[in-house]
């Protein structure tokens, strides 16, 4: 049955509420709400307020709390309501979180999924609008997730929740209404493996999240030209999947990575370096990347639309790399 | 390892704690100005009833977060001096092995949850941990340990609108040593009355004597007692004196001697000396037995860890404890 992304969202937490009684709900309108775009609908109704808890505009004391309950045993769900709010539990996420475990030698597990939506396209602005996973990049202990698709949202939302490790599990907003087919039982979908979504010899295209979609349109637009590009969607961010992306990058000799987030310091560059310090022998082009503009994201929706890659300048880009291949 | 630390062991049991944690951080000074350990360190010399008084009013129900200031806390609830002596020269032996060193104590079979070393840091975690006892309908109470500084984070504020408006079982215990770093609580903090702050949030809260351990202990019991009865916050400020400096590179340039002399006076350890004494409770020669085994407890502590200074975790274990 096609469900959208956002459903799918709220199937994997209820799912995991039902199977699991140690998953509970925190985060800023979560209950009667339904959560910041409706990712939390009718669990209030179901679980009760012990399990779906509405907090205070206070990111930082309720994900610190979600930390806490986790270190207790409970496995807390944490929604922040746009991901440029992630600012606000950078402690208690980056400085906790993710450093504790570590720094207990192992006494303390922290079960927690930070869900929270990323990127422009909606008109929000320049402070709702970011995709800031780089941020979160950089900090082992964490876990980062950020699934295309209403069936890899599904599936590795729930394999997020069953982690021990925290997860962040960045969504899309212009992903909420697409659907696609998503089974009706649970399912997982591994945390670290990325998937090929589209098969090809000239050229691997990399995105994720909604670059995804679009790199797919834009190797549609290449097939049109007679170049055979190959999608890879990452799924997972950290641990990255850095097997089936040398395996394609050494079978195409070219790549082209695509990020929303501005290009300068984007994750695209930690799987240039991937490539380059795994396939050079193979490259027949330079690694090449896209990204959006080195400003922030504009309400205007004409500039809004031009800072953030489309499948146009992807098919465009791909293009000329592939022309260089020597 | 000794066995959890109560009130009810009585009047010795406080004050050989409170000389167990002087002679600790004693030794710690010593060995930083013999430059043998790795890294930064906090003393809490001058503060051992705040320690010492908090928990010995817990019960091993209850759940502790403490400060960067958090080797007398983590010493008072677990006794696991050697635990503590490894874990500051950076040995596998440590209660971290050797990970987290002395900001980072963390005891989860005690109900020690960690030392932070980000101020105002483990409040918002604290309070997660009295959302479990609360959800889970668990026994016991979280408490918050945080000092002056932290009373002017954000994260502070916020905690305590949510312990509040959530009915959390949960304690804040502010223990007032009256400098953040170099900058004195008179002038940092807006309002000083910080009991004033709780009430903005609807919380019980009171401020007790931080240097005179059996008042500590008694405001804490009836902390707890309260908290467990009204299923609500309270706010309990100790108001204490950081006499050695903020950290080993400190040289205290921001305070008088004066100052130093008057508080020196108030020494937590000398006056329940002297209460004892006056009461019959403990001789001369008692006391001194008492400070003699303290002392012989580091010393033999740390004779062991400097022995152990070269072996540090295995690097393929502690990768492990991350995968990915």
């Amino acid at each position: 049955m096609k469900k959208t992304y956002l459903s799918a969202i709220n199937e994997a937490l209820c799912q995991e509420m039902e199977r699991d009684d140690r998953v509970a709900v925190i985060g800023e309108d979560v209950g009667i709400y339904g959560g910041g775009a409706g990712a939390t609908k009718g669990l209030i109704e179901r679980f009760g307020s012990r399990r779906v808890m509405d907090m205070p505009i206070s990111e930082t004391a309720f994900s610190g709390a979600a930390v806490g309950a986790a270190i207790l045993g409970m496995r807390v769900v944490t929604e922040i309501m746009f991901s440029d709010f992630m600012t606000l539990v950078s402690d208690p996420i980056l400085n906790h979180a993710a450093k504790l475990p570590f720094m207990s030698a192992g006494q303390i597990r922290i079960p927690i999924v930070v869900m929270t939506p990323l990127g422009s396209g909606t008109g929000a602005a320049a402070q709702h609008s970011q995709s800031p996973e780089a941020m979160f990049l950089n900090t082992p202990g964490i876990k980062v997730a950020a699934p295309s698709n209403a069936h890899d949202a599904k599936g590795i939302l729930i394999s997020a929740i069953r982690d021990d490790s925290p997860v962040i599990f960045f969504e899309h907003k212009l992903l909420y209404d697409e659907a696609c087919e998503v089974p009706d039982g649970e399912y997982t979908i591994p945390l670290g493996k990325a998937k090929t979504v589209r098969q090809g010899s000239d050229i691997t295209i990399i995105g994720y999240s909604a670059m995804t979609g679009r790199c797919l349109e834009a190797a549609d637009m290449l097939e049109d030209i007679g170049i055979s590009a190959e999608v890879i969607d990452l799924v997972s961010l950290r641990p990255l999947d850095t097997e089936t992306i040398i395996n394609s990058v050494n079978k195409t000799a070219a790549v082209l990575i695509v990020t929303e987030a501005p290009k300068f310091g984007a994750f695209s560059a930690q799987i240039a370096s991937v490539i380059a310090e795994n396939c050079f022998n193979r490259l027949k082009a330079p690694v090449s990347r896209l990204g959006g503009k080195e400003i922030p994201i504009a309400y205007n929706s004409y500039i809004e639309r031009w800072e953030v890659p489309d499948a146009k300048h992807i098919m465009e880009k791909a293009e000329e790399i592939y022309h260089e291949k020597i | 390892m000794e066995p959890l630390f109560s009130a009810k062991d009585g009047k010795a049991a406080l004050m050989q704690t409170m000389l167990l944690s002087r002679a600790f951080e004693e030794k710690i000074a010593y060995l930083n100005e013999s430059k043998a350990l790795h890294g930064t360190n906090h003393l809490s010399i001058g503060q051992e009833a705040c320690h010492t008084g908090l928990i010995a009013a817990l019960d091993e129900d209850d759940w502790i977060i403490a400060t960067h200031r958090g080797h007398g806390f983590y010493l008072a609830r677990t006794g696991d001096i050697s635990g503590m002596a490894e874990e500051m020269y950076g040995t596998k032996y440590g209660m971290c092995r050797g990970l987290g060193g002395s900001m980072h104590f963390s005891d989860i079979k005690n109900h020690y949850i960690c030392s932070t070393g980000i101020v105002g840091g483990g409040l918002p975690i604290a309070a997660g941990a009295a959302i479990n006892l609360k959800y889970c309908g668990k026994p016991g109470i979280s408490v918050a340990c945080f000092g002056d500084g932290a009373s002017n984070q954000g994260m502070t504020l916020e905690t305590m609108n949510m312990a509040s408006m959530m009915g959390l079982r949960m304690l804040f215990f502010c223990e007032n040593n009256q400098y953040a770093v170099s900058s004195p609580s008179s002038e940092f903090i807006a309002n000083t009355t910080l009991v004033k702050r709780a009430a903005g949030f609807g919380i019980a809260a009171s401020s007790v004597d931080g240097n005179d351990i059996a008042a500590v202990v008694k405001a804490a019991l009836e902390a707890k007692d309260y908290i467990l009865r009204e299923n609500r916050p309270y706010f309990l400020e100790a108001v204490t004196y950081r006499m050695s400096g903020h950290s080993r590179s400190d040289k205290l340039v921001y305070r008088t001697e004066e100052e130093e002399a008057v508080w020196k006076g108030k020494d937590p350890i000398m006056r329940y000396k002297k209460v004892l004494i006056d009461e019959g409770a403990l001789t001369e020669e008692a006391f001194t037995e008492m400070k003699k085994k303290a002392a012989d407890m580091v010393e033999d502590a740390f004779g062991t860890a400097e022995s152990h200074k070269d072996e540090h975790a295995d690097i393929t274990d502690i990768m492990e404890l991350y995968g990915g």
